[in-house]
């Protein structure tokens, strides 16, 4: 327990310097931010969309600096996080959950597949080393994990959606497609979409789960407990999971915890290849239209992920390790 | 050893080598020795002179790169000594290996901190020796069970909801002990289980076995590098070195009439545990690296009595006392042909002068 309670005040400090710095760093940027966005933007922004960002930035207001700040934290607890300039007057909150939502259910259910398949793929090899299987899948999956993501993502869409048309090539779902109610043929059509660029970000991320986890499941091996357990009578099921494989996994965890918390800011590239509507894509097109609320939003919602996963890292342990919970 | 129904473990020319990209490691070599019904057989040696992988063997646990040259492990059976065949230990099928292990023989492995699964409570790692062996029992009775075998053990049965790493070296011992117990073994290998222990929890342990053993009448092959503990606690006794066994005897004539420079090099290097304290004279040197073996008797280098032969010729085992039928030991110090004016007398003597009384001393000598 006193390991937990240490945790949850290391997230709130966190917490808290992440949302700190989201407010000060736009306010050390040098110039004027808004000047240069009215600039750029030849007169067709709204005049009510730069005072407002005035007020965002700290630009031309006689309000102290600390009363900025807790207005900005009041706003924050209230999910407000500005107006985007691009989707003005849409508030940046709304524009980002439309979008994450995409990301999360393609990018982090490819990610937990990826890691679940990664670790069975380990164990069985490390559990079979030296066999066929062994000698063949780890190198193949390393070599495929070797290969750029964007040169792989294209290929796979070149070939399986655009030369042999299996797969649909662009966005989340067909331009067609009523969106309005869920149905089932709409189930499938997000499916279909999600497959090609889902397969390409396990076959990337596979070799790495399946490496990582076999090594620790090697040492694992040699732990005298682990032939204590043969040498007990217990089955080899049960000695490959629960005395070999749940050990073996625990070093593995961080690193998954590590690789959700990348699945909202890690997706850029993938969503530009597929033109997939989420987080990544929104924060490339928002780099390119200077959209400051909406990146600032964006880079505040990578960091709480961050912070998620790790959370979620923690009771993991705490589920599967009982030496951190007492 | 001459009635064969009173033999549990007869082991015969066994060999085991390590394959390694260095060179093969001759870890056993021609190991024989048998183990008496409700004795306790001591197997002593320095670190490395291959005493687990002994162990390892009769009890079929060597992995690659470990390979068992050559050899028998016979054994016999409580229930149908007399009449049926023995178990080949090393001719058993997976399946039958199961059924042996654990059953008829288990092991208590060298380091209980690392024997037991970290992530797993006492309980469960009682419950599922016993489950996996009797798979049809009802929850309660394998609680039971397990309530019985910690309390045999000295160890309170709350203690079955705890994690390893919140009990004592000591305790965790009595753990693994009573894994080892939770089948009603006839015999249990025991490989250094007190030695990662301070000396008080030491004796706890040692004085426990024995009460177990002697309730509930199994053999115990005991393993250490501490051989005055084992002049302590041992019926008889085998000493190794560098793969190979060079002197082996009942306990009394390990003590009185030590005859290996070896063993009287190792009895005299480690305090008593239970007697006065003795002079530490240690062994100067080093084992010798296995993959590169001394030629001629292995312990040449390190050996104040050596001769000439002692470089060229490998001792072999040999009673070199007609009066003592069990006692063998592998020197040229007692071959006529290198020692023409027989073996010196002071080995011998200056142990015998040494120790009679603390061969009095021991409290746990009733081994029989
Ligand atoms: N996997 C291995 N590969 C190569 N050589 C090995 C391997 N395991 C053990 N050996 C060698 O075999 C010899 C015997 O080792 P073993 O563990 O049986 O010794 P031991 O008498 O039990 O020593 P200790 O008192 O340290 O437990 C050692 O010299 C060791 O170097
Ligand atoms: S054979 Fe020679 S070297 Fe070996 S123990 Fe005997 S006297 Fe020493
Ligand atoms: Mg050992």
């Amino acid at each position: 327990m006193k390991y937990f309670i240490r945790r949850i005040f290391f997230y709130v400090i966190a917490l808290w310097t992440a949302v700190t710095l989201n407010f000060i760093i736009p306010r050390l940027a040098p110039g004027n931010p808004v000047q240069t966005l009215v600039g750029r933007s030849q007169g067709r922004i709204d005049p009510r969309a730069i005072s407002a960002l005035e007020l965002q930035f700290g630009i031309n207001t006689k309000i102290p600096e600390w009363q900025q700040y807790f207005s900005y934290l009041g706003d924050l607890l209230h999910g407000k996080l500005g107006l985007s300039f691009e989707y003005y007057p849409t508030p940046v909150s709304t524009v980002i959950v439309s979008h994450v939502f995409w990301t999360m259910g393609l990018i982090g259910v490819a990610s937990v597949l990826s890691f679940v398949l990664g670790t069975l793929l380990g164990v069985i090899s490390a559990w079979k080393q030296g066999s066929v299987f062994d000698r063949i899948v780890p190198p193949a999956l390393t070599f495929l994990s070797s290969i750029p993501y964007f040169y792989l993502a294209l290929f796979f869409l070149y070939f399986l959606g655009f030369k042999l048309g299996w797969f649909p090539i662009i966005g989340a779902y067909s331009f067609t497609a009523d969106t309005s109610q869920f149905s089932l043929s709409l189930l499938f059509d997000v499916l279909n979409h999600a497959i090609l660029p889902a397969l390409t970000i396990v076959l990337v991320s596979l070799a790495g789960w399946m490496v990582g986890m076999r090594n620790a499941m090697l040492n694992t091996l040699s732990e005298d407990y682990v032939l204590m357990a043969e040498a007990k009578g217990l089955s080899n099921w049960r000695v490959m999971t629960i005395y070999a494989a749940r050990n073996a996994i625990l070093p593995n965890i961080t690193g998954f915890a590590l690789s959700l918390g990348f699945v909202v800011g890690g997706s850029i590239i993938m969503e530009s290849v597929f033109s997939y509507p989420g987080i990544g894509f929104l924060l490339f097109q928002a780099v390119q239209n200077s959209d400051y609320p909406l990146i600032q939003g964006i880079f505040l919602v990578i960091a709480l992920s961050v912070l998620a996963a790790n959370f979620f890292a923690d009771i993991m342990y705490l589920i599967l390790d009982p030496r951190v919970r007492y | 050893m001459t009635a064969q129904n009173n033999v549990i473990l007869d082991v015969q020319h066994i060999g085991v080598d390590y394959f390694s990209r260095s060179g093969t490691v001759h870890a056993v070599s021609d190991v024989s020795f048998s183990v008496n019904r409700g004795e306790i057989f001591g197997l002593a040696g320095e670190s490395g002179s291959g005493k687990s992988t002994l162990a390892f063997a009769v009890a079929r646990l060597l992995k690659f790169p470990a390979e068992i040259t050559g050899g028998q492990a016979l054994f016999y059976p409580k229930t149908d000594a007399a009449q049926t065949e023995p178990i080949d230990i090393l001719q058993l099928n997976k399946k039958q290996l199961r059924d042996f292990r654990w059953k008829k023989l288990s092991i208590v492995f060298q380091s209980a901190m690392n024997a037991l699964n970290p992530v797993l409570n006492v309980q469960t790692q009682i419950i599922d020796t016993i489950r996996s062996h009797q798979p049809h029992l009802h929850r309660d009775e394998y609680y039971q069970r397990a309530v019985d075998l910690v309390k045999m053990v000295g160890i309170a049965p709350e203690r079955l909801k705890s994690f390893p790493h919140q009990l004592s070296g000591g305790m965790r011992q009595r753990v693994v002990i009573a894994i080892a117990l939770a089948l009603n073994p006839e015999l249990i290998i025991m490989d250094e289980p007190t030695t990662a222990l301070d000396v008080v929890v030491q004796r706890e342990i040692l004085s426990e076995i024995q009460n177990l053993k002697k309730t509930f009448g199994f053999s115990v092959v005991f393993i250490t590098h501490d051989l005055s503990l084992l002049t302590e606690i041992c019926d008889h006794l085998a000493i190794m070195y560098a793969g190979k066994i060079v002197e082996q005897s009942n306990r009394v004539a390990i003590m009185q009439n030590t005859q290996h420079p070896y063993t009287f090099g190792l009895l005299h290097s480690f305090p008593s545990l239970y007697g006065e304290k003795k002079q530490i004279l240690g062994i100067p040197g080093h084992p010798p690296d296995l993959r590169n073996v001394p030629t001629g008797c292995a312990f040449n280098p390190r050996c104040s009595f050596a001769v000439e032969a002692c470089r060229s010729v490998i001792p072999t085992l040999q009673h070199v006392d007609a009066s003592a039928a069990d006692h063998l030991t592998a020197c040229h110090l007692y071959d006529p042909r290198f020692q023409p004016n027989g073996p010196p007398k002071s080995l011998g003597r200056q142990v015998a002068n040494d120790d009679p009384q603390a061969i009095g001393t021991d409290m746990l000598a009733g081994g029989q």
